[in-house]
């Protein structure tokens, strides 16, 4: 496959990721300024999100935004290692998924 | 959180990201002792926050540099699975070292920033003789210049030393929550011959990847204000997409020397918060 295709992809990734990010962050923002709710200074786990954002908890919203974010470099991580899969790009494939490994590790470690 | 206090960081945020995108820099030397010395939130909080930024700068500032073509997708990964693993030890590292510490640090990171600003060293890129460059993977990378419109052709080396500096910014963002910029770039350009643009774009573009290891961490041990963090996170985003437009109107290097000069200011004030003199919380 051609290198431009990635960099395509690699792109669209980066912008959806970025607007759906900023635009979730900014609404839980202003509904914070509206209500603020909960305790502004503690993040939430991802099942008090989703019970969070029923209740209509700012916090949570803000939440998501953030997680939306941090998952966006991930996501375009998962995208060219797709694309070395589909190319047979075998080494890059193992630097895909050493990156993929290390992030693992960091979220094990932050959670425990 | 007081609307002030909200507002205030909102307007910080912002110029941070519109000074950062104009002087090359992630937000996160500017953010960081904002949240610290003017609004007195803990180093931690302040660190966190600054990930999520970077972050944001790194996504925003990419998705249009990899169009370009000038960021080394390629280079760029094989050099993160370094940055990574440097950015998941600095930030263990510092969920245990006391603030005053990450303050001391993040002056001394500071005052070489500076440094780094007013000097800027460049290679100009010349061609690597064959046995010098690159073998077992092919980072080899080309653009546009959209100064002349030549297209600009180079061969990466010293891969081995590239990984080894990678680690060390890695473990720099981690641990003081900025991009790794400062190291990430002079380190592609001067050993391994990228060129200036090139690896100006391959270090922004891989600073995202670098900031959520770290930034996972912050998360999963609870170091992190949501309040603060989006208010940084939409407040740098949009800062940087007004600066990047604008930059090219500004003289960058009067502007440099005196960002300078602000930012060893900034660090006498952090080794002040970091000996205690300065208590602002």
């Amino acid at each position: 496959m051609e290198k431009w295709q990635l960099n395509k992809y690699v792109r669209l990734v980066l912008i959806a990721g970025m607007i759906l990010s900023v635009s979730v962050m900014a609404i839980g923002l202003a509904m914070y300024a509206i209500s603020p709710g909960s305790d502004p200074d503690i993040s939430l786990s991802p099942s008090e999100i989703f019970n969070g954002i029923i209740k209509g908890n700012p916090i949570a919203v803000i939440d998501l935004g953030i997680l939306f974010l941090i998952a966006t470099p991930l996501m375009r991580v998962i995208t060219a290692l797709v694309f070395y899969v589909l190319d047979k790009e075998t080494k890059m494939v193992g630097v895909s998924v050493l990156i993929l490994v290390v992030i693992g590790i960091a979220v094990v470690l932050g959670a425990s | 959180m007081d609307i002030i206090t909200a507002v205030g960081i909102l307007l910080f945020s912002l110029g941070a990201g519109f000074l950062g995108s104009m002087l090359g820099l992630g937000g996160g030397v500017i953010i960081i002792p904002s949240l610290s010395l003017v609004f007195g939130f803990p180093m931690h909080v302040a660190i966190g926050a600054s990930l999520v930024g970077v972050i944001a700068t790194s996504t925003g500032a990419a998705s249009y540099y990899v169009q370009e073509g000038m960021s080394n997708i390629r280079l760029g990964m094989v050099l993160e699975t370094a940055t990574t693993v440097g950015s998941v030890i600095g930030a263990v590292i510092a969920v245990y070292t006391n603030q005053q510490l990450l303050a001391v640090a993040f002056g001394i990171l500071l005052l070489y920033a500076s440094v780094y600003m007013v000097r800027r060293p460049e290679r100009l890129a010349v061609p690597t003789d064959e046995d010098n460059s690159e073998k077992f993977f092919d980072l080899s990378g080309s653009y546009v210049d959209k100064k002349d419109g030549r297209e600009v052709s180079y061969d990466v080396k010293k891969l081995d030393r590239g990984l080894g500096a990678s680690l060390g910014a890695g473990a720099l963002s981690g641990l003081l929550g900025v991009g790794g910029g400062v190291v990430q770039v002079p380190v592609m350009n001067i050993w391994m011959g990228a060129p200036m643009k090139a690896a100006a774009a391959t270090s922004n573009f891989m600073m995202g990847i670098t900031a959520l290891a770290g930034a996972v961490i912050y998360y999963g041990q609870g170091l992190m204000s949501p309040v603060v963090t989006g208010l940084v996170a939409v407040g740098i985003f949009f800062g940087a997409m007004v600066g990047s437009r604008i930059a090219h109107l500004v003289a960058g290097v009067s502007l440099r020397r005196a960002f300078a000069v602000v930012m060893v200011a900034i660090a006498i004030l952090m080794f002040l918060k970091g000996a205690g003199v300065l208590n602002v919380t």
